[in-house]
């Protein structure tokens, strides 16, 4: 009876490690097992000893169920830790595999925000940014350059505006002075015009005085004749000064349209030019803010890089410990094995009792 | 463009109204040369209070009158600039070349 309730306890038993076998973690499985293992192989043992003790046909059959039941024990425990080891090993291999593509990718992904930093920065300095080596300033060296241009530009325009309102000034000087000259030259032809009237004058008197003033005619003639050539000189002379007053006006008009430039042009050049710097300086601050940013992005990827292959080291560990597990399971099925033997240990008896047992059963 | 002329003590102060081009050169001209002319005149402002236009002949003219103003000891200064004419002046530098008031 006592051998009959060992049974119970003992299918019992195979049944809870089936149970935990099916749910529980691998750790529970092989603890399960050890411990039904344990107490399988304690009653087995028992047992042997009551059945050497006591020979009765009751206590064959209780020798054949306990070699079945621990047949079974065996068999599953052995499945149990093939199926382990099996597991366990897929699991070693998908964290291998896994933490060696994770490693693969996190040094990928160090270098390419490498790469994308040092990539940031050459466009920066490129831009002519007051970055570290400052090197290429060839944008605002440009504006710069224009913008020196456009100064000397306003100086020669200005300089040559003098320069034309000095001669102004001179052919206003000279204007003044034809003027002076064509006022002299009425003069003289009024001179010349009152001579002539005195040397008809004299001409008349001449003709009165008959023959004492033939001489005198003659004189009178002469005075005439000069005071017209004087007439025709003045006029002539008047001629050259209106050619002369008239070319300084055309000069004037000549020097108008070098001297008076708008001066609106500089103005909004210059009001381009600026924005244009004011412009360029914002955006080299922007470039250098983002640098800094991008350099402090990477500096953190890079550490978040560093601590995750760090926490990929964690496959050493897990490699120990499933090592360890491998180990366990091997003592278990050592053990098994071990119980087994130990349970045929009291078979010799039983297979000269088997018949009898056998026509007990029957 | 009009001038108006003010004289007191030593200063004279040419008050100009209108558009400062080619074409004021005269009555400019005729204006400081009557005030060169003083030797008891130390300094000349030029208000540019009225002025709304300024290219570059007027620049040519300040510094003439500023050339001729220097050979006879006197001093040229700007006044009352606003606006583009400001700019125009600054643009011009001259603000090294005068005082600028």
């Amino acid at each position: 009876m006592t051998s009959g309730r060992h049974a119970v306890l003992i299918a019992g038993l195979a049944m809870a490690v089936a149970l935990t076998a099916w749910f529980a973690p691998p750790w529970a499985r092989v603890g399960a097992v050890f411990v039904a293992a344990i107490l399988a192989w304690y009653l087995a043992t028992r047992h042997g000893v009551t059945t050497s003790a006591a020979v009765e046909p009751a206590s064959g059959k209780t020798g054949n169920d306990l070699k079945t039941l621990t047949d079974g024990i065996v068999a599953a425990t052995e499945g149990e830790c093939l199926n382990s080891r099996n597991e366990l090993e897929r699991t070693i291999g998908l964290i291998r595999s896994a933490s060696d593509t994770l490693s693969a990718s996190f040094n990928n992904m160090h270098a390419h925000i490498q790469a994308q930093h040092d990539f940031a920065l050459q466009v920066a300095s490129k831009l002519g940014g007051n970055l570290e080596d400052g090197a290429n300033l060839q944008f605002s060296e440009f504006i710069q350059d224009t913008s020196k241009t456009l100064d000397s530009f306003i100086d020669s325009t200005v300089s040559t505006s003098k320069i034309a309102m000095g001669l102004v000034e001179s052919m206003e000087t000279i204007d003044t002075q034809v003027q002076a000259v064509q006022n002299i030259l009425g003069e003289i032809e009024a001179i010349s015009k009152q001579t002539n009237l005195l040397a008809l004058n004299a001409a008349i008197e001449a003709a009165r005085a008959g023959e004492a003033g033939r001489g005198f005619a003659v004189v009178a003639d002469e005075v005439r004749s000069l005071s017209m050539r004087t007439n025709q000189f003045s006029s002539e002379i008047r001629h050259h000064m209106d050619e002369v007053h008239g070319s300084i006006d055309q000069a004037h008009d000549a020097i108008l349209s070098v001297a008076s430039m708008d001066m609106n042009f500089a103005l909004q050049s210059k009001s381009r030019l600026q924005a244009t710097m004011a412009r360029l300086e914002e955006m080299n601050l922007e470039m250098g803010r983002a640098i800094e940013h991008i350099d402090k992005l990477a500096e953190q990827v890079n550490l978040e890089v560093h601590s995750a292959t760090q926490a990929l080291q964690f496959q050493d560990i897990t490699n120990r410990l499933t090592g360890q597990t491998a180990r366990h399971l091997e003592s278990l099925r050592v053990i098994m094995a071990g119980m087994n033997l130990a349970v045929q240990d009291t078979e010799p008896r039983p297979p000269a009792r088997q018949k009898p047992a056998q026509s007990g059963n029957a | 463009m009009l001038i108006t002329e003010k004289i007191d003590d030593h200063m004279a102060r040419l008050s100009l109204d209108g558009r400062f081009d080619f074409h004021s050169h005269r009555d400019f001209r005729s204006a400081y040369d009557a005030v060169l002319a003083r030797p008891e005149i130390h300094q000349i402002a030029i208000d540019f209070g009225r002025v709304d236009y300024l290219d570059s002949s007027a620049l040519g003219m300040l510094l003439l009158l500023r050339e001729k103003a220097e050979a006879g000891n006197k001093k040229v200064k700007l006044t009352n600039l606003t606006g583009s004419v400001k700019q125009v002046l600054e643009i011009a530098n001259f603000g090294k070349l005068f005082t600028i008031e």
